[in-house]
């Protein structure tokens, strides 16, 4: 029985706290709140920024991604439309180099709350090389033909014909993206979710075909469309969640072949080569995701997405070649099919207040059910080959994580944690793989002017014993192992360090070295070490902001080779190395007018290979890329919403690269080549816009 | 010594317990008696704070998704300013006596006075759904990485939303992948035609690198779907992982490649016949041009690397 003062205490502290807790917890009366001084935008905006582009120089390189790819003049425009309504509406719409070729333009809308509508149309220019020539015809078609006076031969040199046959050619495409996306919002914890996007891949790439043992370049032509819907539908409530979901992809080719006369002394019936191009062939997935919140602090979330890849494009025959032709096919097509399962289980609970623990399981599967066949193939539209079957690739990919974290100070961590990686895979010199890896991690944070982290990490892969299983005229040394497969012992140690000596200057240093040891591998890579340091920085003068970083990457790998067909006989030093420096400052409301700002990057790359044959050593000429580019801009205000922009971009950019330095379509006897430069450019870009707010 | 009749019969612990409960909520029943607060809000919300916080930077706000009174699931449809910023009747008491703080506010950033996981939750308040559920443990939250520090709340476009900028705020962190951007093979991040957001969901866990999709194939597959397949003749393990031969984030050799042919293709292949012979710069222009290791390499004969659909495909150069 409760003593009368006890229960008294009692009564009046549960009155006290439930006084006390209740004030507390009210919600104020938001009615005597009139916001009067909240200026809620209302009407219609529009700013307008349009002037002139000027462009000094053709180059492939700097106009990839920007649509400035030829000299001379550009017009251009951005442009910003924004609406509010009294009723929650507000609508945008966004216009982005719009007189270029790698314009875009979003419209995002709806009514707060209960639903957002979405549009864009974005272009991503691709130009590759503008210098390249053919002397085929047809280009752009899937037929590709020589001149009548073509004069076959067995060397490109002795191509008589080749050098007034030569055509200049372009190579490149033009992606174009178009996406609508939908949210509804029925009530407050259920939404729904619609995207739709189409995709157009619309130009060409370089392409080549082989007969035996002489080959030729031409570009393929690339008309690609690609569509995508995503359906979700979510309901959130406190402790649970569940979302549906559906992943579909329609990928269409609307070319299906590519066919070219040999440029070469054409083998018996072998004058012409036919080569397939990527077949059309569709994903569909379903998911299903969820979260449970058992307590306060234990979260289960989990997801699984099951998924079905579809193929089947009519076969091409085994050749076009008369004389080898009329081997029937097993079957018309290939009736591919893929069945994809992904799981992820994830327990995540803070037991206690500072201390996390977290499980997870992932499974990545693709199970290839393609039936198997015989195939009687033709060698290069040439000779017959042999009877190979398919091998339909399946893997299968369970994942295990447990990690455990505690807090120590309000910004300072400690995790450590353990993940496992097992994989099966068939028709592989492998069957199954298993990775250890022990990894631990220090975040730190003191006062708000220093913060960083450190991590550790060891790994370790071995794996079922190596099986030989090369199809006949296939026989791989039975010394390799592919290095996706090999034993590998792996150690990375990276951090980061970001300090603030004071208020207006920040200094971060970061690093990344990694090693990577193929232990029991005579053949193949044996050997890479990955380092990377970056100095970053950015300091306030006054009304100035001035930035500055620094990286440097070294990636190092070692391989051996066997021309003999046995033990290692040549092995190879690989080398490449990056640097870049960025620099600028920005300067704005100079007399409260100007806004100044300066880049400057100096970016430069190099690639080193020695190969060491039976002792004797012989290294690659030095693969080479040095980029300095300045960019600055300069804005005026004439009046509160009238600004000229000026603007000045420099770019130098050389390069080398020995496979293709020097190759013109005649260099190699046996590949009659489009020419391919490595690029250079220097191009000078002036801007002048006037921008206008209404 | 006269004992109190209100005391009477109540014991020490009592009165040290009425006196904590007391204290614990003393700061809100004070503030509301000083300055005619409600319940530890200001007096007059918004107006409260705009009377001394009246920058764009801080008025521009009203121009965003959470400054729009009308939706009932913005912070200004609901207690205004302090939704987001808590209870700021402590903080706009009128006076404070000379020397001495102004109590703080509950602000926003990576240096802000209010815990990390303090200013998330805010966030998570009302953005549990739009972020993902698995955003709990995950590694920007282990990392002390706070909602503002990537979102800008009160800029009338958030940079992190914007295709040609997000890459910016990233890059604050993630220096190496900056540095990456400017490799002379790129995805087009840096020309603000993709974004970070185009391959890695920033807010999750189910993936090793925050992946947007449920593996790094299918996230690839998004944009390059020629190269899905399946194909009758796979070459094997370009359906498993495509960073097993390229770099997303950039790289000194052409298409991403992380390493230049024909050695790249060598450290798989060293079958009978050309695979195994190693080619050296005698295979240049000036000696004995090859097409083994000219133009497209390895590449020039096995042009459909990603798999071939012909039936004469099997070493993939139909």
């Amino acid at each position: 029985m409760i003593p009368v003062c006890q229960s008294r205490f009692l009564v009046l502290a549960w009155l006290l706290a439930g006084l006390t807790g209740s004030l507390y917890a009210a919600e104020p009366d938001i009615s005597k709140w009139p916001c009067r001084f909240c200026e809620f935008p209302s009407g219609t905006e529009l700013d307008v920024d349009a002037g002139l582009i000027w462009v000094s120089d053709d180059s492939a390189k700097f106009g990839t991604f920007t649509g400035l790819d030829e000299e001379g003049a550009y017009l251009d425009a951005h442009v910003a439309l924004r609406y509010w309504g009294e009723d929650g509406n507000r609508w945008q719409l966004l216009g982005r180099n719009l007189g270029l070729e790698s314009r875009e333009i979003s419209v995002t809308g709806g009514q707060q709350g209960i639903y957002e509508l979405n549009a864009f149309y974005s272009q991503i220019p691709r130009s590759l090389f503008v210098t390249t020539m053919t002397p085929f015809l047809g280009v752009g078609s899937a037929s590709l033909s020589l001149p009548d006076n073509w004069a076959h031969a067995g060397s490109t040199q002795d191509m008589t014909a080749l050098d007034t046959s030569l055509q200049p050619l372009k190579v490149g495409y033009d992606r174009e993206i178009l996406g609508v996306s939908a949210k509804y919002l029925p009530w407050q914890k259920l939404e729904l979710t619609a995207e739709y996007r189409h995709d157009e891949k619309d130009g060409n790439r370089i392409d080549s075909g082989s007969m035996l043992t002489v080959v030729a370049q031409f570009v393929q032509p690339l008309d690609y469309t690609t569509d995508r819907l995503e359906l979700a539908a979510g309901y959130f409530a406190d402790a649970w969640n569940l979302q549906l979901g559906y992943y579909g992809s329609v990928f269409n080719n609307r070319v299906d072949r590519l066919r070219w006369e040999t440029p070469f002394n054409p083998s018996p019936g072998a004058d012409v080569g036919q080569l397939d191009v990527a077949p059309d062939n569709s994903f569909h997935q379903f998911s299903l995701s969820a979260g449970y919140r058992f307590a306060r602090h234990t979260r289960l979330t989990g997801r699984l997405a099951i998924g079905n890849g579809k193929q089947d494009q009519t076969f091409l025959p085994f050749t076009v070649n008369s004389l080898l032709a009329g081997q029937p096919l097993p079957q018309a097509d290939l009736d591919g099919e893929v069945d994809t399962t992904h799981i992820n289980l994830r327990l995540r609970s803070t037991p206690v207040r500072r201390m996390g623990l977290t499980a997870e399981y992932r499974k990545n599967k693709r199970d290839n059910k393609t039936s198997r066949n015989l195939y009687d193939y033709v060698i290069t539209d040439t000779l017959p080959g042999e009877t190979v079957s398919n091998r339909p690739y399946s893997f299968d990919r369970d994942s295990y994580r447990l990690s455990a974290d505690y807090r120590l100070m309000r910004r300072t961590r400690l995790s450590v944690g353990w993940n496992r990686d097992d994989v099966e895979r068939s028709f592989q010199e492998r069957r199954t793989t298993e990775t250890d890896k022990f990894w631990a991690r220090a975040t730190v944070g003191f006062a708000s002017t220093i913060s960083g982290w450190v991590e550790f990490s060891a790994e370790e892969r071995d794996g079922s014993e190596f099986i030989d299983l090369a199809q006949s005229g296939s026989e791989q040394n039975p010394l390799m192992r592919k290095y996706h497969l090999a034993d590998r012992d792996r150690d990375v140690i990276e951090g980061q360090l970001t300090v603030q000596p004071v208020a207006a200057w920040d200094i971060s240093v970061s690093a990344v070295v990694a090693k990577d040891e193929y232990k029991n591998t005579l053949i193949g890579l044996t050997e890479s070490d990955y380092i990377s340091a970056t100095l970053d920085t950015s300091v306030r003068i006054g009304p100035v902001s001035v930035y500055g970083a620094y990286t440097r990457e070294e990636i190092e790998s070692k391989q051996n080779g066997s021309q003999q067909f046995l033990v290692p006989d040549w092995s190879s030093d690989v080398k490449d190395e990056f640097d870049s420096l960025v620099l600028g400052f920005k300067w704005p409301e100079i007399f409260s007018r100007i806004d100044l700002s300066l880049d400057y990057t100096y970016v430069k790359s190099s690639g080193d290979i020695d190969m060491n044959v039976s002792g004797a050593r012989s290294a690659f000429p030095r693969l080479e890329t040095r980029l300095n580019s300045l960019q600055l801009f300069l804005d005026y205000r004439i009046r509160g919403n009238t600004t000229v922009r000026a603007g000045y971009w420099y770019e130098d950019y050389d390069s080398s690269d020995w496979a293709l330095d020097g190759v013109s379509p005649a260099t190699v006897p046996h590949l009659l080549s489009l020419g391919a430069n490595a690029c250079n450019y220097k191009v000078s870009t002036v801007l002048l816009s006037l921008k206008h707010a209404w | 010594m006269r004992r109190n009749k209100f005391a009477k019969g109540f014991s020490w612990p009592l009165y040290l317990f009425v006196l904590g409960v007391l204290l614990v909520n003393a700061p809100p029943l004070l503030a509301a008696d000083e300055d005619g607060n409600q319940a530890g809000f200001s007096r007059k919300g918004a107006d409260t704070c705009i009377s001394c916080h009246d920058e764009e930077a801080i008025l521009s706000i009203f121009r965003t998704p959470h400054g729009h009174p009308v939706d009932a699931n913005a912070p200004f449809a609901h207690e205004q300013c302090e939704s987001c910023h808590l209870a700021g009747g402590a903080h706009s008491v009128r006076r404070v006596r000379r020397g001495q703080e102004r109590p703080p506010i509950g602000n926003f950033g990576a240096q802000a006075v209010t815990p990390v996981a303090g200013q998330n939750e805010i966030c998570l308040g009302c953005h549990e759904a739009d972020v993902d559920p698995a955003w709990h443990g995950s590694t920007h939250d282990l990392e002390f990485v706070s909602c503002a520090q990537c979102h800008q709340v009160h800029a009338p476009q958030d940079r992190v939303l914007l295709l040609y900028e997000q890459a910016d705020v990233c890059y604050t962190c993630h220096q190496k992948q900056r540095a990456a951007s400017f490799k002379p093979s790129i995805h087009p991040v840096r020309q603000g035609k993709m974004s970070c957001s185009s391959c890695h969901n920033p807010h999750q866990s189910a993936t090793d690198n925050l992946l947007a999709r449920d593996t790094v194939n299918q996230l690839c597959y998004d944009c390059h779907a020629e190269k899905r397949g399946p194909f009758l003749w796979e070459h094997a393990p370009v359906p498993e992982d495509c960073t097993l031969c390229h770099d997303a984030h950039g790289s000194n050799h052409p298409a991403l490649l992380t390493r230049r042919p024909p050695l790249l293709c060598q450290q798989c292949h060293s079958q009978a016949g050309h695979p195994r012979i190693p080619f050296t710069g005698q295979s240049l222009p000036g000696n004995s041009p090859s097409p083994f290791v000219l133009g497209g390499s390895c590449m020039n004969c096995h042009s459909r690397i990603h798999g071939s659909n012909h039936p004469s495909g099997v070493n993939l150069s139909r």
